[in-house]
């Protein structure tokens, strides 16, 4: 069994849980018109990126800032092991400090050093540490080996970490693949047109559990890549099924409800209603997204998720998707709108899907255990 | 626990001249960059000649940056470029060479990503998955090296007379722990020997 002990986020909601939370809640969607970056391609831009941000500010700095803030929220409910891990997910690291002014290819990756600055800032030496970069399924891919390194026994708690900064390296490959947003973004919507990317950092503890003490549970993590495109799902949806399947393990119900990776691009939104839809025939569970209020936050977009999951079944109410309105017509599930009601609703049993790059696909499972967080 | 590590070491070009052998397996396989066309051809040799693995890891000391460089540098506009901006991506072209589907991990640590990934095999090998590859690949101007270690539980070292036993001896592994001298010590086994491995003690440190 293994617990989800604590967490703690920024993101263009600001610092703290409670502020991207509130957001969801609220329906406020959080973008913010960003200064035309000059060696980005295209002009000024919708991002929901962090308040704090001030130009010219060096990247690994900013994250490593971001990911304590996260950590110091996370370890107010924390009792931090003897032995313990730390892994690190992202897709870029702090690659825009270099990428731009650097001769030739650096030699080393842009994710180790964010990891070790970070250890060195917050003072942890854990037994193992790495970082995990599986595109926007990072996140997943790390609880994944948190819950292997917990169940094998190698430590007894990991602290997960996840962070992305929307740069313009990152802005002029997003808009090199026609894949943003001009509008706003719509997850599921018959006019979804494309996404908005958001800076966020994330802090997730899990650890061995108690049954007796757990109010939140890692049931499962499961993970798959299949080989069709560089960019876009298979819409059959094979591989994102497979993964649902194996975070659910021996269990046999549906969900209670689903917070989807729901990027709002066409390719993406339509393999997971196919899935949703395939899994559960008899009528999919409920089903909402973040999104639309922080921007797509890359490689730490699974870890909001799953913070935003554990909120919701802390606080047994879910969110709806408050910028989608008309459905697209094609799909068949059950999605939380604007206006949806939602009082009442279970949220014992959730589900979080991530899909990226590569062929990649993931699902965590989460449960509520006996107690209940206070 | 004993298990096997199995390394093959392939050197490739890049770009090709013609089209690859397992060209017909791969979306757009003339726009894949230099790291991911070297696990390409990594892959169509051992779908000649092995079972594909229960678990990936892709683990490639520098990360995409090498095609990091050359979409920042080119303009910073080119799609078909930016896809390949991620050291995960490549996964996708090796599963469509092998006809595999599964799951990968790709795991960074520099100077030790290599290293880190073959732990991490060993550490998964005959307690969540019955093998285990890791993948790596390093790029030069003219193309470059594709590495695989193969991790196997109890398959083969106890049979093969050419396997060596790799002794709890503090100079029985590399000189030190991160990976070029990893990839220097297992070069002469490349491509076909077999190493049977104690869990953990092949990659302590000696002094």
């Amino acid at each position: 069994m293994i617990e989800i002990q604590g967490y703690g986020c920024t993101s263009a909601a600001g610092e703290g849980v409670q502020r991207f939370f509130g957001g969801l809640e609220g329906g406020v969607d959080h973008s913010r018109a960003v200064p035309a970056e000059p060696r980005a391609v295209g002009g000024p831009f919708l991002a929901c990126t962090w308040p704090t941000r001030e130009a010219g500010e060096p990247v690994l700095e900013k994250l490593v800032a971001e990911l304590l803030r996260a950590w110091n929220e996370a370890r107010e409910r924390v009792s931090l092991a003897a032995e313990y891990g730390v892994l690190f997910a992202s897709s870029k690291g702090c690659l825009e400090d270099r990428v731009w002014t650097e001769a030739a290819p650096a030699a080393r990756d842009t994710l180790t050093p964010v990891l070790e600055a970070f250890m060195s800032r917050a003072g942890l030496s854990p037994r193992r540490a790495l970082a995990v970069s599986n595109a926007c399924a990072s996140s997943h891919a790390a609880l994944f080996l948190a819950s292997h390194w917990i169940a094998s026994g190698l430590v007894p708690q990991v602290i997960v970490l996840a962070a992305d900064y929307i740069g313009p390296f990152v802005l002029s490959g997003f808009r090199a693949l026609k894949a943003l947003s001009d509008t706003r973004v719509r997850p599921f919507a018959k006019d979804r047109d494309g996404l908005r990317l958001g800076d966020a950092a994330a802090c997730v503890v899990v650890g061995a559990g108690d049954p007796g003490r757990s109010g939140l549970l890692l049931h499962g993590v499961g993970l798959d890549t299949e080989g069709f495109a560089a960019t876009r799902p298979q819409s059959s949806g094979e591989s994102l099924a497979r993964a649902i399947r194996a975070s659910a393990g021996a269990l046999q119900s549906p969900p209670d409800l689903i917070v989807a990776h729901a990027t709002a691009t066409p390719a993406n939104d339509a393999t997971e209603d196919n899935v949703f839809r395939r899994l559960y025939p008899d009528g999919t569970p409920a089903i909402t997204a973040t999104k639309w209020s922080i921007g797509h936050t890359l490689g730490a977009s699974g870890l909001m998720d799953v913070i935003a999951a554990c909120e919701t079944m802390r606080r047994g109410k879910p969110f709806p998707i408050a910028t989608t309105s008309d459905i697209d017509p094609a799909f068949r599930g059950r999605y939380l709108r604007a206006g949806t009601p939602v009082d009442g609703a279970a949220t014992d049993d959730l589900l979080v899907t991530s899909l990226g790059f590569g062929g990649v696909h993931a699902a965590a499972r989460l449960t509520r255990g006996r107690a209940s967080w206070h | 626990m004993a298990l096997s590590l199995r390394y093959r070491k392939l050197d490739f070009l890049h770009p090709a001249k013609e089209p690859p052998p397992w060209s017909g397996r791969v979306d757009r396989w003339y726009q894949l960059d230099a790291a991911a066309f070297g696990l390409c051809e990594l892959a169509a040799r051992e779908r000649e000649s092995a079972a594909p693995p229960a678990f990936v890891f892709l683990a490639s000391p520098g990360a995409s940056n090498d095609t990091d460089f050359r979409f920042a540098s080119g303009g910073a506009s080119s799609p078909s470029k930016f896809v390949h901006t991620l050291p995960n991506v490549r996964g996708s072209a090796l599963c469509q060479v092998l006809g595999w589907s599964g799951p990968t991990l790709c795991l960074q640590n520099d100077p030790r990503t290599i290293v880190t990934a073959l732990e991490e095999a060993c550490g998964r090998v005959g307690v969540a998955c019955a093998d285990a590859w890791v993948l790596s690949v390093a790029v030069s101007p003219e193309g470059g090296t594709a590495h695989l270690l193969d991790v196997a539980y109890g398959r083969g070292w106890e049979r093969s007379r050419e396997s060596i036993r790799i002794a709890r001896e503090r100079d029985a592994g590399p000189a030190s722990d991160d990976d070029d001298a990893l990839l220097r010590w297992l070069d002469p086994a490349s491509n076909g020997r077999r190493f049977a491995l104690g869990l953990g003690l092949f990659l302590e440190r000696a002094s």
